[in-house]
């Protein structure tokens, strides 16, 4: 773990690393009897580290419950981490007060999975769009208007619509209109969480396009959640796969979906149903089912989190956590299979 | 006005070519569902027409509203009037028109020669009864079987979809087990009385790949060993590439195109289809910019004139706005709803 694991400050200058997450954890308490004791914990994030370059697009995949959307919002300190560091341009983002916070969060926004769940009834679009930039005390008010119009004609819809209310938009111009949002506080780095896995194929397409077309022109950085590895595929410059709130593996995209290492990542790939009918053939299909349930986050198994799953289990993986380790530039896997040796 | 309500029978998807041996398992004539609503006739399904034969799979795909679910609740009679109505159109399952059926015999259709399963299996099974009951409850009510002899069935249909074990899982409550387990529990449920078709409502869509690729190949071969038909409804090409032999794709409420699946997948001949080839990322063909179909699907009240795609189609062409296209044969077996296509002024290739 060590040769990955080494804290912000590396090069004294300016890094190009925007964003550094240190062994983040994120633990939820079940509590039980009278006194409400701690009987156990979830652990839901469970020693994660990455790092997010300028300009950089980070995938971050994984199944339902893996804790992929935990990362993003702990990052955020939408939650509060139970342990770990995350470093924000050199920043440590968890020991911040309040002020500080604050001033950090305008540069770190967060597009949610539901565009219906995350836009406020009650609020015009306007409204809505002028929020964050009224919170950071960002332009005049006159200015605001201007350039909260400016931003929906910006994601593609009319500025007339800032006088509207969020009922009166089908899912992907609600999208837009969370985008705007996000966008309006002028931030560096944008948590996408799920952006377009609530969409119809042909709006997600649009999306899709929108976010790349923002990140040149406004030299974004992304987190890029989702499940779906074609559309992460797409998008990403770096993967990184989740398993039970762990990274299993992690790597530049080409090589990720080319040269996939880790047992889970490759049955993650398999399993899409290729678009080519004659690809789908029985005897693929037998090789790509990968057997069982994801185990619950409550208890997981020892060592290995996969090993209950792995195709090519060992009887180390039953008793040790593999640790992660490099294998080609910028390819870490934490298996067994690739610790010997 | 009638758009693809004419069309002949062996003109539709998955239509055997084995001609006149046997009546196809389902057939579907010129389907019209509306929906009288306070701002107007909402017209979900208008002059939908397909065929399915005997132990094979069509795939019914299409986007949000374009009138998939409306379909094959339709087959079942089970949409809500008001505020709607199946207003034209036939269904017969094996020659017997199911319109004209009187609800007690439909009853005795539904769960036993038809059944269904749904994207959300979590709210579709009762939360207050156990596992077991909800699968006797077939058996009980179409088979006429005691207690004992249902759940002695119950478990061994549990065994056939690979659940573990069986025995204690009859015993437990839907919440008690997880989305994957539970699909298969409404996997059991819809083929415990052996039914000649199961329609499955975006079956996978709920679940995590891992899981999604464990019911496709279960469905599979559950297909094989039953020999029943799926109707299978779904909005991922992937899915019907795996497990479809015939493919519908349905747009604002009438099919565009039909054909064999590898047909379709080799050559569409519909801008419709093309675009949503195009416009969805695939595995290992990464590329710069995604091609989208632009603008976003019609309101069912308020269609645009002409051919119902032209707003959003890139070969647009000066007849495609005023006169409404309809399914035609455009190659063997293989139909389009395409004025352009239809009249050769079009070639679509996938690249």
């Amino acid at each position: 773990m060590a040769e990955i694991i080494q804290p912000g400050q590396k090069n004294g200058q300016k890094s190009e690393k925007l964003l550094e997450v240190r062994n983040l954890c994120k633990y939820y308490p079940l509590r039980k009897g009278v006194f409400s004791r701690v009987s156990e914990q979830v652990k839901a994030v469970d020693g994660v580290s990455f790092d997010i370059r300028r300009r950089e697009t980070l995938g971050l995949v994984g199944e339902s419950g893996c804790g992929k959307t935990t990362v993003g919002r702990t990052i955020l300190r939408l939650l509060e981490p139970t342990a770990g560091d995350v470093f924000f341009d050199g920043t440590p983002v968890f020991s911040l007060p309040g002020g500080q916070l604050r001033r950090i969060r305008k540069q770190m926004q967060i597009i949610f999975q539901d565009p219906y769940g995350s836009l406020n009834p009650r609020m015009t679009v306007g409204g809505i769009v002028m929020e964050g930039m009224i919170a950071h005390g960002l332009y005049s008010k006159a200015d605001r208007v201007e350039k909260a119009q400016e931003l929906l004609r910006r994601v593609g819809l009319d500025p007339e619509h800032f006088y509207r209310y969020p009922h009166e938009f089908s899912g992907g111009q609600r999208q837009r209109i969370g985008i705007a949002r996000a966008l309006s506080v002028e931030p560096q780095f944008i948590v996408c969480d799920e952006p377009v896995s609530a969409l119809d194929v042909s709006i997600q397409a649009q999306i899709i396009n929108l976010l790349a077309d923002l990140k040149k022109e406004l030299s974004l950085s992304y987190l890029f959640i989702a499940h779906d590895l074609s559309v992460v595929e797409h998008i990403s410059d770096r993967v990184a796969v989740m398993y039970l709130g762990k990274i299993v593996e992690q790597a530049p995209g080409e090589e990720l979906f080319g040269n996939p290492l880790h047992p889970y990542t490759q049955a993650l790939l398999a399993a899409v149903p290729s678009a080519e009918p004659e690809e789908n053939s029985r005897e693929k299909k037998k090789r790509r089912t990968l057997p069982g349930d994801v185990p619950s986050p409550l208890h997981p198994p020892a060592g290995c989190p996969f090993h209950t799953r792995c195709p090519e289990v060992m009887d180390v993986c039953r008793t040790e956590m593999p640790p992660t380790i490099e294998k080609g530039a910028g390819h870490q896997v934490a298996c067994h299979l690739y610790t010997e040796g | 006005m009638n758009a693809s309500g004419a069309m002949p029978a062996n003109l539709s998807p998955g239509a055997a070519p084995l001609e006149g041996k046997k009546a196809p398992l389902l057939e579907v004539q010129g389907l019209k569902t509306y929906f009288y609503t306070d701002r107007g006739v909402a017209r979900a399904v208008d002059g939908v027409s397909f065929t399915i034969p005997h132990r094979s799979t069509l795939g019914l795909v299409g986007e949000s509203g374009c009138g998939k679910s409306v379909t094959a609740l339709s087959i079942l009679r089970l949409i809500a009037s008001p505020p709607g109505k199946m207003i034209e159109g036939s269904i017969r399952l094996e020659g017997t028109e199911l319109s004209s059926l009187s609800e007690e015999e439909m009853r005795q259709v539904r769960g036993n020669q038809i059944s269904m399963i749904f994207q959300e299996p979590m709210t579709s099974l009762n939360p207050v009864f156990t596992v077991g009951d909800q699968i006797m409850e077939a058996l009980l009510l179409h088979r006429y079987l005691d207690r004992h002899e249902a759940r002695e069935q119950a478990v061994e249909m549990l065994r056939r979809v690979k659940i573990p074990s069986p025995e204690t899982l009859i015993h437990q409550y839907p919440h008690q087990i997880s989305g994957g387990m539970r699909q298969r529990v409404m996997i059991a449920m819809a083929l415990v009385c052996r039914p000649k078709l199961l329609i499955a409502d975006e079956p996978t869509t709920a679940l995590d790949v891992t899981i999604q690729a464990q019911i496709l190949e279960l469905l599979e071969e559950l297909q094989e060993e039953f020999g029943m038909s799926i109707l299978l409804i779904t909005h991922d090409l992937g899915i019907v590439a795996d497990l479809a032999d015939s493919v519908a794709i349905m747009y604002a409420g009438q099919v565009a195109e039909y054909a064999a699946t590898r047909e379709l997948f080799a050559s569409p001949r519909h801008p419709y289809t093309l675009g949503l080839f195009q416009s969805r990322p695939r595995l290992g063909m990464k590329k710069e910019r995604l091609d989208v179909i632009p603008g976003v699907v019609p309101n069912p009240i308020d269609f645009p004139q002409g051919c119902r795609f032209h707003p959003r189609c890139s070969f647009v062409a000066e007849e495609c706005r005023q006169t409404p296209a309809s399914l035609e044969e455009v190659a063997k077996e293989h139909g389009s709803a395409c004025l352009r296509v239809q009249k050769r002024q079009l070639e679509l290739s996938r690249t």
